[in-house]
């Protein structure tokens, strides 16, 4: 390379945009503008708080019993939400992509509802369903299971936060999936659970694990549909956002400051490993 | 999120047996019975346990008109800006190319993935009174937490990408052709903007619009955290429901909750209608 | 009025070869010029950066003498024809074809008279208040050269304007656009990948390959003339043949063609043969076997034959004659015929011979 066409070259790695519409300093300058006031410079006050605490303080505010406690609830509550999820918002996908049924359509509606629905909302139907004395809830007790004001609740009500992650990301890959793939496995006779297996299984499987990250991410940092049902008992029912309501209500700020910093650590990976998931999805398909 | 679409039709020799089928379907509908539509009729039962008249009186209460009025006038505020930004975060991302680009749509989406209550704390850091800014603020007798301007500030934080989001992935999947065809026939870039791209962009931007209106009037983690519960002045809706609830006054929660309810299925059937008469075109 | 490209070259963000490489060309006022090339020759890329849709690292475009590298899009007054139509959906064609008038801030009444005179030129009088979705793929295409004619650009640019739709309707717009530039004489530049499309319409054809203009001329010269081995193989469905010089001249086997030189005994040989280069005779009886070919097959293709020979050096010649020809000559699979390669290009590594 000649010592023209390098510094052409070094040029070019400035901001250097391509497309010609008019408009680019405008929209760059309001998107900016309103991610730095807005996200950025939040974000940034946290991290440096966070980082202008001793460490000996920051472990101790995520160590404790009670921050130990919170954080197995968490994210044991979620994770298995999120397989359940995995699980049974598979066969939603399955039978919304590939039957036909009276009700299909309301049941197609209905799988945005934890979307749409205010998440106090589900939490307070969700307790009146799933407490002692609730429609479900007492069917239960007879039976000895008590739901509500257990870490079995709170997973309840994880269930329903996730679901439309696992549902929305499987479907359109079913709905991809080309059908000769199958016939050709049935004409060279594979049982239909083997063709599930083999062809249908792997083709899913990233979407299924985006999903799965999705759910688990979004149930992990979910406030209002749970501290309801929880009861909010500490070191047994107090989730990790629970604690980090409390320790600010009692100006302990390097406690929730603490526990914020670490999940949001945890937020990060999650979504790195869901975009990952994604790109390799999409590098898959272009070499195909 | 997709709508109902043509069934996936295989051939018989590679289908599953029916009672297979049968079994898979009745699980799924069970399983969205019991977790999704059974909370739904929940509410409404549970709101008109008593029959209609405590109902209406749980919803004409001074209080709860002063949240409704609350929750209004946020999203009359927030939507806006967050439309506003939607479309120029569009525009910028799915019409250039250039270093950086990916660092930004990951900042558009990180708000996405940051829990409510951590959104909250972020503005309680920032303007509180040991925050970054709580002395300027006290000094200048402005107050940001615990009044409007708080609950405005965390709810545009947590609805910020959702028109953003809505419009990107459908500004990338139709192309620049259009916007370059009218460029060539002489329009300016407000013109292009106001004829071409965001008639283009309707249907998308109702959808975007009324997502983010239905989390910006539902959302209650992060404004929890920096609205103090003042009754009266600071409690939205979702607020509401939950001090209603802790009281024991399980009408008056859940007819509150009914309007929540309600707005949450005008969302999800808006969503379907333009999703039909998006693709009819 | 013309438009004159010089040493132009552009280098996308995230690749590390330029798209396009010091390309310079002359469109004459009022002809077709043909930007012809494989994908990723660059040749969309030249017309993009003609409309001004790109900026260009270096070069300049001249646009009837003005330098128009720095002028936006909008203020080129040219108009752009795209392979995907790119008609706004949401409006009628009669609102399509307005648009570029309406954004010139045209009077009513004259919009009105100029859109009506389109219709009538692109023959969808009768179809002016549908929707673009209503109509087929040709009939999008011809509204979208309307609305890029509509305020009377100075060149016409088309981004291979009939990619996109099948082969009949494809032959019949290629006509129908010869019939328009003959009303209109807009200066116009036509990017295609397909060498017939160029060879029909164009007056010039500037060749293209990995971003650099490999040669540029009549069409017939570079039909008679190819500079490079790479415009024979791509004007005109050749076969390649490979040889060696051989005493001093470049031969195919006992095929001997035309003087060489400069080259030493031995130096490989290309010879591009097209179907209708090769005259074929019946061999007289005293001709040498190894200077024949056999027929190795026959086939009809409606009017005309396509005979295979095998060469005595086993490559394969595809050759085309006409019914009468053929009958002339009558052959069948498996005869011995004389073949003739007078008319082949050959080229000895690069560069071709006289």
């Amino acid at each position: 390379m000649t010592l023209a066409s390098s510094a052409r070259t070094r040029r070019r790695l400035t901001i250097r945009r391509r497309g010609m519409l008019p408009g680019f300093n405008l929209s760059l300058a309001i998107v900016t503008f309103y991610l730095s006031a807005l996200v950025l410079i939040p974000i940034a006050v946290l991290t440096w708080r966070a980082s202008a605490m001793p460490a000996a303080e920051l472990w101790a505010a995520v160590s404790g019993p009670r921050a130990r406690a919170a954080f197995a609830l968490s994210l044991g509550a979620a994770g298995t939400a999120a397989l359940v999820n995995a699980l049974f918002g598979f066969i939603v996908a399955w039978v919304l992509v590939r039957y036909e049924f009276p009700g299909r359509s309301l049941l197609d509606t209905l799988v945005d509802l934890p979307f749409a629905l205010p998440t106090a909302v589900a939490g307070i139907a969700l307790t009146a369903i799933w407490a002692e004395s609730g429609w479900v809830g007492r069917h239960l007790s007879a039976a000895g299971i008590q739901v509500a004001y257990t870490p079995i609740g709170v997973t309840v009500a994880l269930i329903f936060v996730g679901l439309p992650f696992v549902v929305r990301t499987v479907e359109p890959v079913l709905r991809e999936l080309d059908p000769v793939l199958e016939e050709a496995a049935a004409v060279l006779g594979a049982s239909r659970l083997r063709t599930f297996l083999q062809v249908i299984l792997p083709a899913t499987a990233p979407a299924l694990g985006t999903g799965f990250s999705l759910a688990f991410a979004r149930a992990l940092g979910e406030y209002g549909s749970v501290v309801f049902i929880s009861g909010n008992m500490p070191l047994r029912t107090e989730i990790v956002p629970l604690l980090i309501v409390t320790r600010l209500e009692q100006f302990d700020y390097a406690g929730a400051i603490g526990i914020a910093a670490v999940m949001l650590l945890v937020s990060f990976v999650l979504l790195l490993l869901g975009n990952l998931l994604q790109a390799q999805r999409r590098r898959r398909h272009e070499g195909a | 999120m997709t709508g109902a679409s043509p069934v996936h039709r295989l051939a018989p020799i590679a289908r599953e047996p029916l009672a297979v089928r049968l079994l898979l379907t009745a699980v799924a509908v069970a399983f969205i019975s019991l977790f999704v539509l059974l909370p739904l009729i929940m509410v409404f039962t549970c709101a008109l346990a008593d029959g209609a008249g405590p109902y209406w009186a749980a919803l004409q209460s001074p209080e709860t008109w002063s949240a409704i009025k609350l929750t209004l006038r946020v999203a009359a505020v927030v939507v806006p800006l967050n439309t506003l930004f939607g479309i120029a975060a569009a525009w910028l991302v799915a019409r250039y190319d250039f270093v950086g680009r990916s660092v930004l749509v990951t900042l558009i989406d990180l708000p996405f993935s940051v829990s409510p209550v951590i959104a909250g704390l972020l503005f309680v850091l920032l303007f509180g009174k040991s925050g970054l800014l709580g002395s300027w603020l006290s000094a200048h007798q402005i107050q940001i937490l615990f009044a409007v301007p708080g609950l405005m500030v965390a709810t545009a934080f947590v609805t910020f990408a959702m028109v953003a989001r809505e419009l990107i992935s459908v500004m990338e999947a139709q192309g620049p052709s259009e916007e370059e065809a009218a460029l060539t026939l002489g329009a300016s870039g407000w013109q292009v903007l106001r004829h071409v791209t965001l008639p283009k962009l309707r249907w998308s931007l109702l959808t975007g619009v009324i997502l983010c209106n239905a989390r910006a009037m539902g959302e209650f983690g992060a404004v929890s955290v920096v609205s103090g519960h003042i009754r009266g002045m600071t409690n939205t809706l979702p607020l509401h429901v939950e001090i209603l609830f802790n009281e024991y006054n399980f009408v008056g929660a859940f007819a509150v909750a009914t309007l929540l309810a309600l707005l949450g299925l005008v969302t999800l059937l808006v969503k379907r209608l333009v999703h039909a008469s998006g693709s009819r075109e | 009025m013309s438009v004159a490209v010089h040493a132009l070259s552009k280098r996308f963000v995230h690749s590390s070869t330029p798209a396009v490489n010091e390309a310079s060309f002359v469109a004459e006022t009022g002809a077709i010029t043909a930007l012809l090339g494989p994908s990723g020759s660059g040749k969309t890329t030249v017309l993009r950066l003609i409309a001004g849709l790109e900026e260009p690292d270096s070069g300049s475009i001249h646009i009837h003498g003005e330098a128009s590298e720095k002028t936006p899009a909008r203020h080129r007054g040219i108009g752009f024809v795209f392979q995907s139509y790119a008609l706004f959906g949401h409006m009628t064609v009669r609102d399509n074809i307005a648009f570029g008038l309406k954004a010139h801030r045209w009077p009513r009444a004259q919009i009105d008279a100029r859109v009506s005179e389109l219709l009538s030129l692109i023959q969808l009088a009768e179809l002016g208040g549908r929707m673009p979705s209503q109509l087929s793929g040709g009939q999008r295409q011809r509204v979208a050269f309307a609305r890029a004619l509509a305020p009377r650009p100075r060149v016409l640019l088309l981004d291979e304007p009939f990619g996109a739709l099948d082969a009949r309707v494809r032959l019949e717009l290629r006509q129908w656009l010869q019939m328009l530039h003959e009303k209109t004489h807009v200066t116009t530049i036509l990017v295609t990948h397909d060498q017939e499309e160029a060879l029909e319409l164009s007056d010039q054809i500037v060749l293209m390959q990995d971003g650099r203009v490999v040669q540029k001329g009549a069409p017939q010269t570079l039909y008679d003339a190819p500079a490079t081995p790479f415009v024979a193989s791509f004007i005109g469905n050749a076969s390649v043949l490979r040889g060696q010089v051989q005493g001093g001249r470049a031969s195919v086997g006992s095929a001997v063609g035309p003087v060489v030189a400069g080259a030493a005994d031995g130096t490989s040989v290309q010879v591009y043969v097209r179907p209708s280069d090769v005259r074929l005779c019946r061999p007289g009886s005293d001709a040498a076997p190894v200077s024949l070919a056999t027929v190795r097959s026959l086939t009809r293709l409606g009017g005309v034959i396509k005979v295979d020979l095998h060469l005595p050096t086993q490559d394969i010649v595809t050759v085309q004659l006409s019914r009468g020809e053929a009958e002339a000559l009558q052959l069948a699979q498996g005869d011995r015929v004389h073949f003739d390669l007078g008319d082949a290009k050959f080229f000895v590594g690069d560069e071709p011979t006289a």
